[in-house]
């Protein structure tokens, strides 16, 4: 058996190789790892790089972190585009740095695998339906820019089971989305009620049907796609009612890595320019217009365009000045995009806290200048 | 590498000689190999805990090669904070509440998983052994749907048989509104599945004592009439016997102890089902998928083990007068039980680490509740590695029980 | 009816009366049994006809079947896959030709069951495209059967062949890899999962079997100890632990740098899928090495001594002797090792990949298909099903052939 290592180090190197062969399959792409590795070895610790705008601009790239399972806010559709609320943020930050909102690779990610998928690196942002709390703000080494959605926690019904409150289903079977926080509020708000918690809306909603459960609790704008999409033969939307009580904040938003302000600004800023887009009346259909001739002050900063024969405003974020014009071009204002995906399941936004501000919402943009 | 010669005479002497030496060579390749794999842990240890303390995190039961002395975190203390979420169910009269830590939790999960593997197990291998003689039967109707039913359910991913009986089956059983009670005995619904269950009174020790007694006095009397029958030759029904002595004991003492057990039946009262014994859905669909999954498997093992024993046994058997059962029961499977012992073993693991799948079915096995804890705290490594450890142990335990079994039914030889 | 025909018909008649008197009614047990069993039979398939034909909508599998079969992949570059499919089809064909005779029945049932799977894809191109791939492997497993109807000796063909599955192995992946990864999804994926997870731990495989009988004991420890905890956990906890740790631990520098030397691997090449693959390959491996470890021991120690005694090394005995002859023994129980890890791939969707079990989660995230699961499952169902049952086929026949078990 004297020799065998010879074998053993010629298979391991065969293995290596194969295992190089498939890794390499399309590394066209791979250039940006050159600049990744020089500064990275540097310091140990993830938090302090400013590169990833570098990173991004060399791969020519972005690589946004999303759902692929729900209705409005992250799919894949039949030709097998990524679509949704949460998409077309990715697109406008696509927008903002290269002009193309194309330019963008989707990852799907689970919940569990989002925040790692970040902090280590294989996604440059992450717009995943990420609910903004203290601990994950401050020890997971993320930051959260504006929020763009503003969800909660609910409890959908059958309509005809006449429940009209929350605390009728004390200690009810509740069938649960397996979420971060939902099974810890539900048992908050009832803790002696029986969780059934399901991995996948799907399964959930046979088993809501065939009456395993007394309740549906999940985000209000996940209980809003699957009730406007109730099939017709258990009675359709008006089948289900979605109490009115909601039992947890659950603000929604873009995230990056901590310590890297450059590239934190611009998508936290892109996210605000597309808010403050429609509070000015500014759409893709007559953005010509206010590029041509904006209104006031802020608007011809926003758009990065002479205000009456005046400097250009330079926002400083290490982008084009006229970056928003690409990026209401490519995805709208943010009622463009609130119209585009979340009003066709069936979510209204007047009243609601996604209203601007003026409206009596929360939408709220500090002043661009 | 033309020097070795691969005959493996010793040339002591000169350092060159030392080097031929085939027993310094075994060693040196060995410090290497060892250092090979020390290296490389190290290096993927010391990116490890440094990450995870840049996240905060903590790094069960990994070398904290930045950390104090030992060196090792054996304490994960996330594992002591509460909870938070809740658990539909729990086995063996376990209490759990919110208010519990997550080490509680993840003890109910286990329960949960044992209780769902030992009864898999058990079911599975009447399964398997019923069809896989069922596949050689001399009923055509019978053979060919025992075959059918190995090739459908054997080629078919887990996880979609999962959703499978949960959704088409298990969750098509009556409303809990509609539930049928057969009397009391039973009760069924998709809300949870009932049977009666003893409850114990005060006399159950001096009962179960006088079993004990009850079952020394039957074995007594099973092994009298057994050599009786040796001697005389004539027929002494020992079992029978034995049985009858039993009964009357256990039969009598139970009401000298005063009746320590009564039924308890399950009952709906306000859309709930009350006393018995009682499953969950989710839990009857992850039996069903687990025992119809693997009985596939079984039964190809009975079915290929009975073929190798070889035709002569079955016909000389015939040839004595024995029915198709006697042949089958004294002579076919002892024999072939020896052979299906190891391929069984792998068959019990299987079941037992698929039945991690319980995520699809929403039944708070080990798995999921490791990962809703998971979702909650982002403890990712002690989490995983708990769990895998955890399952290791099954797994040994599970092949220790069955190494012994098998030594058992071994040929004495 | 004529009367010439009658007794004829009397007779079949009378032919199906004994047989199912002898084989369905012989006895009360045995007929009790057979009405029970023709029960069961009737319940099962008139729920599952009703619901494929009045209850079920297609539509979801319809619009969405591109995704079904090749995820993301986009349609300009589907020809890639195309060029596979045909590379497979042409080399079954030869394969199958060389090794045995067609087997008539397997090859009409699944026939028949390709049908439902034709009725989704609409569309001229792909039928024609289909037929195509049909109508190669019909023409090679002809050809194949011609060549050894005229030569006695195949063997030299034979072994082409084997060596030629390998380089189309690597020749696909060269294909298919100039699509970037995260654009792969579905039946593709899945294959891609298998077939490479197969490949790749086949080497690891060898290497653990023979270390596990190596007489160096620290070698010995490490293989026994990475086989056994490997086969003692869940593949779903491996894909965890590639999902969730694998990264912690590569991924701080960007590379991963040992003694000075570094080799860059960026969080963007290191995706999701070589992730799954290295979790998948390392799973097999240990599944791998236990199968070989099987094939090891058939070899007749006679042969190694004899080898030793003609002053053979260590290594060419492995080589020429010990390996080639367990691998041979070992082939069909690999094929099942590949059927086990076709199915169990599935789990890479809780980790979040749109493989054939993905993309069923997926679709049903389209407003229009909301509550469609049923129909998506058991598409994909059947698409498993026909690929693992027609690799149990084929590993049936090769241990047939190869007289495998025969002892």
């Amino acid at each position: 058996m004297k020799k065998n290592w010879l074998l053993i180090a010629v298979g391991l190197l065969v293995a290596v190789l194969a295992i190089a062969a498939v890794a390499c399959g399309d590394d066209d792409d791979g250039n940006g790892n050159g600049d990744g590795n020089g500064n990275g070895n540097g310091n140990g610790t993830t938090g302090t790089h400013e590169q990833t705008l570098a990173d991004v601009l060399a791969r020519g790239r972005l690589v946004c972190g999303v759902n692929n399972g729900v209705p409005g806010f992250g799919f894949v559709d039949a030709d097998g585009n990524f679509s949704g609320f949460d998409i077309d943020f990715c697109r406008a930050i696509a927008a903002a740095v290269f002009g193309d909102p194309t330019l963008v690779d989707f990852i799907p990610l689970t919940a569990q695998a989002r925040l790692t998928a970040l902090q280590t690196g294989q996604i440059d942002v992450l717009i995943r339906n990420t609910t903004w709390t203290l601990s994950r703000d401050v020890s997971s080494g993320l930051s959260f820019a504006t929020t763009t959605y503003y969800d909660g926690q609910g409890m959908m019904v059958l309509a005809d089971s006449g429940i009209t409150s929350v605390d009728e289903l004390a200690d009810s079977p509740i069938c649960v989305l397996q979420g971060t926080t939902t099974e810890q509020n539900l048992a908050t708000r009832l803790p002696d009620s029986e969780p059934v918690g399901f991995e996948d809306n799907e399964t959930l909603q046979v088993a809501f049907i065939e009456g395993r459960c007394d309740g549906w609790t999940s985000d209000k704008s996940q209980l809003a796609g699957r009730r406007s999409a109730f099939p017709e033969s258990e009675g359709g939307p008006d089948a289900l009612v979605i109490l009115t009580e909601t039992f947890s904040k659950e603000p929604l938003g873009p995230l990056t890595r901590d310590g890297d302000n450059p590239w934190f600004d611009i998508v936290n800023w892109v996210a605000l320019g597309i808010i403050l887009a429609e509070e000015k009346g500014i759409t893709s259909e007559n953005l010509a217009d206010h590029v041509a001739s904006p209104g006031d002050v802020e608007t011809a900063s926003l758009l990065g365009v002479s205000f009456e024969g005046g400097d250009i405003f330079d926002s400083g974020l290490g982008i084009d000045t006229d970056f928003m014009q690409a990026v209401i071009a490519a995805v709208g204002n943010y009622g463009e995009i609130y119209e585009r995906n979340v009003t066709p399941i069936g979510i209204v936004r007047e009243g609601t806290e996604n209203a601007l501000a003026a409206d009596g919402g929360l939408l709220f943009v500090p002043p661009w200048k | 590498m033309a020097v070795h010669d691969g005959t493996g005479v010793k040339r002591a002497g000169t350092m060159l000689g030392l080097w031929r030496d085939v027993r310094v060579q075994r060693f040196l390749f060995q410090v290497l190999f060892a250092a090979a794999v020390i290296v490389v842990g190290y290096i993927l240890a010391t990116n490890l805990t440094r990450e995870l303390g840049n996240l905060n995190l903590e790094a069960f039961p990994f070398v904290n090669v930045s950390g104090s002395f030992p060196f090792i975190n054996l304490t994960p203390s996330f594992l002591e904070q509460r909870a938070g979420f809740g658990i539909q169910e729990t086995s063996f009269g376990t209490e759990y509440s919110a208010n519990n830590s997550y080490g509680d939790a993840y003890v109910i999960g286990l329960l949960n998983t044992v209780r769902v593997a030992v009864i898999g197990i058990a079911l599975a291998t009447v399964l398997g052994f019923v069809v896989g003689v069922s596949r050689l039967s001399a009923n055509w109707l019978v053979s060919q749907v025992a075959m059918l039913y190995v090739e459908v359910f054997r080629n078919i991913p887990l996880a979609i048989q999962l959703i499978f009986w949960l959704t088409v089956v298990v969750l098509r059983l009556p409303r809990i509104e509609n539930a049928p009670e057969f009397g009391g005995f039973a009760v069924v619904s998709n809300r949870a599945i009932a049977m009666p269950w003893a409850t114990t009174g005060d006399g159950l020790g001096v009962w179960l004592l006088l079993l004990v007694v009850a079952a020394v006095a039957a074995v007594g009397v099973y092994r009298y009439r057994a050599r009786s029958e040796e001697r005389t030759g004539s027929p002494r029904h020992p079992a029978w016997w034995a049985l009858a002595t039993f009964s009357v004991i256990a039969v009598g003492s139970f009401y000298i102890a005063g009746a320590p057990l009564g039924f308890d039946r399950p009952a709906l009262e306000n859309r709930r089902v009350m006393g018995g014994l009682s499953f969950s859905p989710e839990f009857i669909a992850l039996l069903i998928g687990l025992v119809v999954y693997t009985g596939t498997f079984i039964a190809e093992i009975v079915r290929g083990s009975i073929l190798a024993i070889s035709k002569g046994q079955s016909e000389a058997a015939a040839a004595l007068g024995l029915s198709t059962v006697q042949r089958l029961r004294f002579v076919i499977l002892p024999q072939a039980m020896r052979i299906i012992i190891p391929p069984l073993t792998n068959q019990y693991l299987n079941l037992t680490k698929n039945s991690s799948l319980a995520i699809f079915v929403a039944y708070p096995d080990i798995f999921k509740v490791a990962s809703i804890s998971l979702n909650q705290t982002g403890q990712a490594v002690p989490l995983i590695i708990l769990v895998m450890l955890t399952y290791l142990t099954m797994s040994l335990l599970t092949s220790l029980v069955m190494g012994i079994v098998n030594r058992r039914l071994q040929v004495p030889t | 009816m004529t009367v010439l025909s009658r007794p004829a018909a009397t007779i079949t008649l009378r032919t199906a009366r004994r047989w199912a008197y002898e084989n369905l009614f012989s006895s009360p047990a045995n007929s009790v049994l057979t009405v029970l069993t023709l029960l069961v039979i009737g319940v099962a398939l008139f729920g599952v006809l009703r619901f494929a034909f009045f209850s079920a909508e297609w539509e979801v599998i319809v619009v969405n079947r591109r995704q079904f079969f090749v995820g993301r992949y986009p349609v300009e570059e589907v020809f890639r896959a195309w060029i596979v499919v045909f590379m497979i089809s042409g080399m079954a064909g030869l394969s199958l030709g060389l090794w045995s005779k067609p087997g008539v029945r397997t090859a009409a049932a699944l026939g028949i069951l390709l049908i439902p799977v034709f009725l989704f894809i609409r569309g001229g191109e792909v039928a024609a495209l289909t037929a195509g791939a049909v109508g190669l492997f019909v023409l090679s497993h002809v050809a194949a059967r011609a060549v050894v109807e005229w030569r006695e000796n195949v063997d030299l063909l034979r072994t082409l062949t084997i060596v030629s599955w390998l380089i189309a192995f690597l020749v696909a992946m060269f294909i298919l890899g100039e699509v970037p990864r995260l654009l792969w999804g579905g039946l593709l994926l899945t294959m891609i999962l298998a077939v490479a997870g197969i490949v790749l731990s086949f080497p690891l495989g060898i290497l653990l079997a023979l270390g596990r009988a190596s007489t160096f004991p620290v070698v010995r420890i490490f293989c026994v100890g990475y086989i056994e905890i490997i086969r003692g956990v869940p593949l779903i906890t491996l894909l965890f632990m590639a999902q969730f740790i694998l990264p912690l631990m590569i991924e701080p520098e960007r590379s991963i740098s040992a003694l000075g030397f570094s080799v860059p691997i960026t969080g963007y090449e290191m995706d999701n899928v070589v992730r799954a693959l290295a979790a998948v390959t390392l799973f097999s491996a240990a599944y791998l090495a236990e199968v070989i470890r099987g094939g090891l021991q058939a070899v007749p120690r006679g042969q190694v001594e004899a080898a030793k005694a003609l002053g053979l090394s260590t290594t060419t005995i492995l080589a020429l002797i010990v390996l080639p002859q367990a691998l041979r023994a070992v082939i069909p129980s690999l094929v099942g090792q590949f059927i086990s890890l076709f199915k169990d791939t599935s789990l890479v969707a809780i980790a979040g990949l749109t493989d054939l079990l993905g993309v069923t989660r997926t679709v049903t995230a389209q407003q229009a298909f909301i509550g469609k699961q049923a129909e998506v499952l058991l598409f994909a169902a059947l698409l498993y099903w026909i690929v693992a049952f027609s690799m149990s086929r084929a590993s049936q026949r090769l241990e047939r052939i190869l007289g495998v078990g025969e002892r």
